[in-house]
């Protein structure tokens, strides 16, 4: 059992995600930075789809009751009982230890893996947290965690990680369904324009500020799915995160490659980011 | 019908119809989707339907360039129906002021009386045309002409599940709290979405729907019959 005596900014379990339900509305949901997840998770063992504890722009505070081999990966690095450990390696916490984790620069999101994975509800085939299909959309100050004695897959040596992380200022696109109807002048605005990311921005959604003489448009409702840009009539831009609805009504103009989906994920409000249109 | 064809990411393909949304183009898209299910089951992870698209989500170790080559020699039979006879759902919904704040508002604009609205309301079966947007929110084929209003201009920033609303050409019920920027001239005690039922969403796409209007007391027995979990669903099959 862990439990979480502070809850941080916006703490909850995830894992890749909800699959097979989004015809009737329901989003796929999952980590967001799914590179980091994977390496947390890969560390101390656990198949690459073991739930995780994803942690946004500042970190719970958590108490393990039980010992257990944990990592923490993307934004944040782990204290155990006080002391700073290396970054993405396999720990052990000692029972009645306490962790934290301290922003590493790298990005806001961080991934606490356990080894064997956490014992919480499983709801339509996935751990994942989400408002309105689990029981909350988060979890809080006081909660109790379960862990699963989940096998153990072989680990590989350490070396063979690589910690990847934002450090493109482009993010990789393709042409979405409605890209070709924004004339000329307006593509070309749109690609060479930096964009800044808007303090709305959240799991569902990350908003990037309007630019001068970019307008979008409504389009009849289309399925729309993480990673794709829609443009509004404002002339925001829209990328849809995990979270994201299974629908949408505004025009689709890209669709982000899954690295770029989460190097979008580690940015913070006030981060600045372009696109690089690509084909197939 | 045949719709274009693309690829869209390295494991997404869109199919789109150039035809209006509407009963048709949504049969066409449902005889796909059926047949898409039905055939490529092991190469997809799941399909999305709208109005005159559908996705397909294609597994990790799939080739899409040979799957696109053979869609488009799909030709279908137009008699191709594998559903059967449509499941009609009677939703009840309560149409009197607290849960309808909008309705007054709306007739007024549409010069029609609240009696009239409700009625015309309650007059359509609608089409289920597909599931998005929240879960289990049913987008909707059928709403009367008389009844298109725009929706509001500054949306409610939080609208309560079972809300009935209207928006433009459209109608439907919130499933779960949200904002939304819909005109709300009703409320139906049956949650759309519920993971402690069997099924957790009331509506697929392919069911019709008609609104049956229910007084305020009724909508409070009902509230509690599914808060107990004696609330009988086989009551809102309609024949």
């Amino acid at each position: 059992m862990i439990r979480l005596v502070t809850s941080g900014f916006w703490t909850s379990v995830q894992d890749l995600g909800r699959h097979g339900y989004r015809k009737s509305g329901i989003p796929v949901s999952g980590v967001m930075d799914r590179t980091s997840a994977k390496l947390a998770n890969q560390v101390v063992g656990n198949a690459p789809d073991t739930a995780v504890v994803e942690i946004t722009a500042s970190g719970p505070v958590i108490e393990c009751q039980n010992s257990c081999f944990i990592a923490v990966s993307g934004g944040f690095d782990l204290k155990i009982a006080g002391v700073q450990q290396a970054h993405a390696t396999k720990c052990y916490a000692s029972a009645g230890s306490t962790i934290e984790f301290v922003p590493n620069g790298k990005g806001i999101r961080g991934y606490l893996a356990i080894r064997g994975g956490l014992d919480v509800e499983e709801v339509m085939g996935s751990q994942s947290q989400y408002q309105g299909v689990t029981a909350a959309a988060r979890l809080q100050k006081g909660d109790s965690l379960p862990l699963a004695g989940a096998p153990v897959v072989a680990t590989k040596p350490l070396s063979s990680f690589g910690l990847k992380l934002p450090e493109q200022d482009k993010l990789t696109v393709y042409a979405g369904p409605e890209w070709e109807q924004l004339d000329a002048k307006q593509q070309e605005s749109i690609l060479n324009s930096t964009w800044e990311v808007q303090p709305q921005s959240n799991r569902m959604a990350y908003v990037l500020g309007a630019k001068d003489g970019i307008a979008g448009f409504e389009i009849v409702t289309a399925p729309v799915q993480p990673g794709m840009v829609q443009i509004t009539p404002s002339g925001k831009l829209i990328i849809l995160m995990r979270d994201a609805q299974t629908t949408g009504g505004y025009a689709r103009i890209f669709q982000l490659d899954e690295l770029s989906m989460d190097m979008v994920a580690q940015r913070a409000s006030g981060d600045q980011m372009g696109f690089r249109l690509t084909s197939f | 019908m045949r719709p274009a064809i693309f690829q869209l990411a390295p494991k997404i393909i869109l199919l789109r119809w150039s035809e209006n949304p509407g009963p048709e183009t949504s049969e066409t898209v449902w005889q796909w989707d059926a047949y898409l299910n039905e055939h490529y089951r092991d190469q997809l992870v799941e399909t999305v339907m709208a109005y005159c698209e559908i996705a397909l989500y294609v597994k990790r170790q799939e080739a899409v360039k040979p799957l696109i080559d053979k869609l488009k020699r799909v030709g279908l039979n137009e008699e191709f129906k594998p559903w059967g006879k449509p499941k009609i759902v009677s939703l009840p919904v309560c149409y009197e002021e607290d849960f309808g704040p909008d309705l007054e508002q709306l007739a007024l604009g549409l010069e029609l009386s609240t009696k009239q609205v409700v009625e015309l309301h309650c007059a359509t079966t609608y089409q289920v045309a597909f599931l998005g947007f929240l879960p289990g929110f049913a987008y909707l084929n059928g709403l009367d002409p008389k009844l298109h209003f725009p929706r509001k201009d500054t949306p409610s920033p939080q609208v309560p599940a079972g809300a009935v609303g209207i928006g433009g050409m459209q109608t439907g019920v919130y499933p779960m709290d949200s904002p939304g920027g819909w005109n709300i001239i009703g409320r139906c005690p049956i949650p759309l979405f519920s993971t402690k039922r069997k099924s957790p969403t009331l509506l697929a796409a392919g069911n019709q729907l008609r609104f049956r209007p229910i007084t305020k007391a009724e909508y409070e027995l009902m509230t509690i019959e599914v808060q107990t979990e004696t609330f009988q669903y086989e009551k809102l099959q309609h024949d």
